[in-house]
């Protein structure tokens, strides 16, 4: 990876949480991008590469899981993808994980813990990546079976 | 009874056969031992016949050779014939008595045959309506019912078709629900006018109908379908018409009786019973069916509410903790901009709990207060709170009046929330730069209010829903706007509350417009709740 800023596309229909982001992230030292539904996001994603995407679910034209399962179909996927939505129910954030997130916040989320998963995800190998999703679905799989 | 009566003092037939000469078979007599006995009585009587002419003859032909003490006008002969005479004559008494009897215990034989198979069949019309009773309170199903009541009927009356037929809602007409005989396919399909045929006629005069023979030739009935005797009785409960029970026989092997048509009315009776039984059941599974839709609707709607609450709290928590973290190295104009957003969102979460506090208020009935409302005046209140918080994104409202000072009586809060609710519908389904426009105007009996937008429009679906709690037109996660789906539940409920009414008039992608009309005089209902159940 460059030492150049990483890049990150905050993907929220929601106006303010998209500005919040964005300053914030900022002030990381982080580049930004935005899109307002899906549909824009997966055109960013594929134009301009970013290293991370911010991924809300519930979004107009094309949600979030539509989006994933696009960029989960094409090989080497570069992005990494960090599901930020209000669904907070163990299904909801396994399906995330089977189609293939790098990590799942709900909303709403702590900035903190974001700016750590961003520099987290970014920091993966591919093989540290599959161990974590693994993980993450097993879980999620054992806290759904009583 | 009625047959001891007649034979009076004489006894069962058991006794009367003793005294007839028949030895009873364990206590029974049966039909073939008084016919043998009855042979029996002839053939002796017949024997006895044939030998006194014998005897006449033979006498007559020797009466020359015979000594004279046995020739007529001797004194011995006049004793015998005096003797022969006597035997003859109580000979006869004898077989003219044993005659009678034998004649009264057939007679009494045959009535009991008759008296027991009557009894029989009796018991099975009391077996097959128990069935049929049984049936009702088992099945649920009212065809199961109908197709065991109409199946029963047939096998215990006889008859080649019968066939059930409810009043539809209607009332005007006849429908086939159920149908037992050769002519399914035809039959199944049937309907018939309340007033014609044998079973219109039943319906309209609900008094059973019995068809034999004659009548059919007169042109009653269908000689077409080759009719030849008929019993059709109305289908009644509570005073209500709900059908007709019909048998026919169409094979020329049954005509019915007035017995059969009184136990065609039983079976009609339990009939009604099942329908009746089948309509509160039905109502009941619609309740259950409604509920349970509600019951889906309110944990949708808590799912959304916990959903719709989450974005204003994100962007609040986010704003506060960014101006915590970042407080004292924050550029002035970044400060500003956060604490305008935990600002707004705050004004965005309030009116969502709001939207949930209205809808609850409707439902326990907040009292109604009356007032002289200027519709411009409070329209131009709306529409300046909204422009400050909502159109700052190339949306703009445009107020019209007609006359200058339209006016009402009405409560002022709800009309307002009324106006509130319509405008901010129509700014959220429009897209950016586009205007809505508000128009007030007054007629002598009734106040206008119209919203117009160039907005996204709803569809030929959504429009049946728009006015229900919960409903959002668009639920999927790719919707473009939030909300709760109540804006125009709430909205139809202060109408209707007014006395007024809503309509709406929408083209997808040209816009949507609402049209509210309310009673220059709020209706006074007292409270501003109306059917919400």
């Amino acid at each position: 990876m460059s030492t150049d800023a990483r890049k990150i596309l905050i993907a929220d229909d929601e106006p303010a949480l998209r500005s919040l982001l964005k300053t914030n992230l900022s002030f990381e030292g982080f580049e930004t991008l935005t899109a307002a539904n899906g549909e824009e996001a997966l055109r960013v994603i594929r134009e301009e590469a970013p290293d991370v995407v911010l991924l809300d679910v519930m979004m107009p034209v094309m949600d979030g899981l539509q989006v994933l399962e696009e960029l989960s179909k094409g090989e080497n996927r570069q992005t990494r993808v960090i599901l930020v939505t209000a669904k907070a129910s163990s299904e909801a954030q396994l399906q995330g994980w089977e189609l293939g997130c790098d990590e799942y916040l709900t909303k709403p989320f702590d900035l903190d813990v974001m700016i750590d998963r961003i520099a987290e995800v970014t920091g993966r190998d591919d093989s540290q990546t599959e161990t974590r999703r693994r993980e993450a679905i097993e879980n999620l799989r054992e806290e759904a079976s009583p | 009874m009625a047959v001891r009566k007649r034979l009076g003092p004489t006894g069962t037939a058991a006794e009367v056969a003793r005294a007839a000469g028949i030895k009873p078979d364990e206590g029974r007599v049966t039909l073939s031992q008084v016919d043998r006995r009855r042979t029996q009585l002839w053939s002796v009587s017949l024997f006895v016949i044939v030998a006194l002419t014998v005897a006449v003859a033979l006498y007559w032909l020797a009466y020359d050779l015979l000594p004279a003490s046995l020739q007529l006008a001797s004194a011995s002969s006049y004793v015998i014939g005096v003797l022969i005479l006597g035997l003859v004559l109580s000979f006869v008494l004898y077989v003219i008595d044993k005659e009678s009897r034998l004649r009264t215990v057939a007679h009494m034989l045959i009535e009991e045959r008759v008296l027991s198979s009557a009894l029989s069949n009796r018991l099975s019309e009391i077996s097959a309506l128990s069935e049929v009773g049984k049936a009702i309170n088992t099945t649920l199903d009212l065809t199961d019912v109908l197709n065991l009541i109409l199946s029963s009927a047939l096998e215990l009356l006889g008859g080649t078709e019968g066939s059930i037929m409810l009043l539809e809602e209607d009332g005007e007409h006849l429908q086939v629900v159920s149908y037992h005989g050769p002519k399914v396919e035809t039959v199944m399909k049937g309907r018939a006018k309340v007033g014609t045929g044998i079973s219109g006629t039943v319906a309209q005069s609900r008094q059973p109908m019995l068809i034999q023979g004659d009548r059919v030739q007169k042109g009653r009935g269908h000689p077409e379908r080759g009719i030849s005797s008929a019993m059709s009785v109305p289908l009644v409960r509570n005073d209500e018409l709900l059908g007709v029970l019909n048998l026919n026989d169409t094979e020329r092997q049954r005509i019915f009786t007035e017995q059969d048509l009184n136990a065609l009315g039983l079976f009609a009776e339990h009939a009604a019973i099942a329908i009746g039984n089948a309509s509160i059941f039905e109502k009941e599974r619609e309740t259950v069916a409604r509920l349970e839709e509600l019951d889906q609707l309110k944990s949708d709607f808590v799912a959304s509410v916990s959903h719709e609450l989450k974005t204003p709290l994100t962007a609040i928590i986010g704003a506060a903790k960014t101006v915590s973290r970042k407080g004292r190295e924050m550029d002035p104009e970044h400060h500003a901009q956060f604490m305008e957003m935990i600002e707004r969102q705050g004004g965005r979460l309030l009116r969502l709990v709001e939207d949930v506090l209205t809808t609850s208020q409707i439902e326990s009935g907040r009292p109604m207060k009356r007032v002289l409302v200027d519709l411009k005046a409070a329209a131009n209140e709306v529409i300046q709170e909204l422009v400050q918080t909502k159109s700052g994104e190339g949306r703009t409202v445009e107020l019209r009046a007609e006359p200058d000072k339209p006016q009402i009586w009405g409560d002022l809060i709800a009309l307002q929330q009324v106006m509130t609710n319509l405008i901010e519908n129509s700014l959220k389904y429009s897209d950016e730069p586009s205007r809505v426009i508000v128009t007030v105007s007054e007629t002598p009996e009734e106040g206008l209010l119209e919203v117009a937008d160039e907005g996204v429009g709803i569809s030929e679906e959504g429009l049946q829903v728009i006015f229900e709690r919960f409903h959002q037109v668009d639920s999927s996660s790719t919707r473009k706007v939030g909300g709760f789906g109540l804006g125009l539940f709430i909205v139809k409920q202060l109408v209707d509350a007014h006395g007024g009414d809503i309509g709406v008039k929408s083209a997808e992608g040209k816009g949507t417009i609402f049209t509210v009309r309310l009673p220059k005089r709020a209706a006074d209902r007292g409270k501003l709740n109306s059917d919400v159940d």
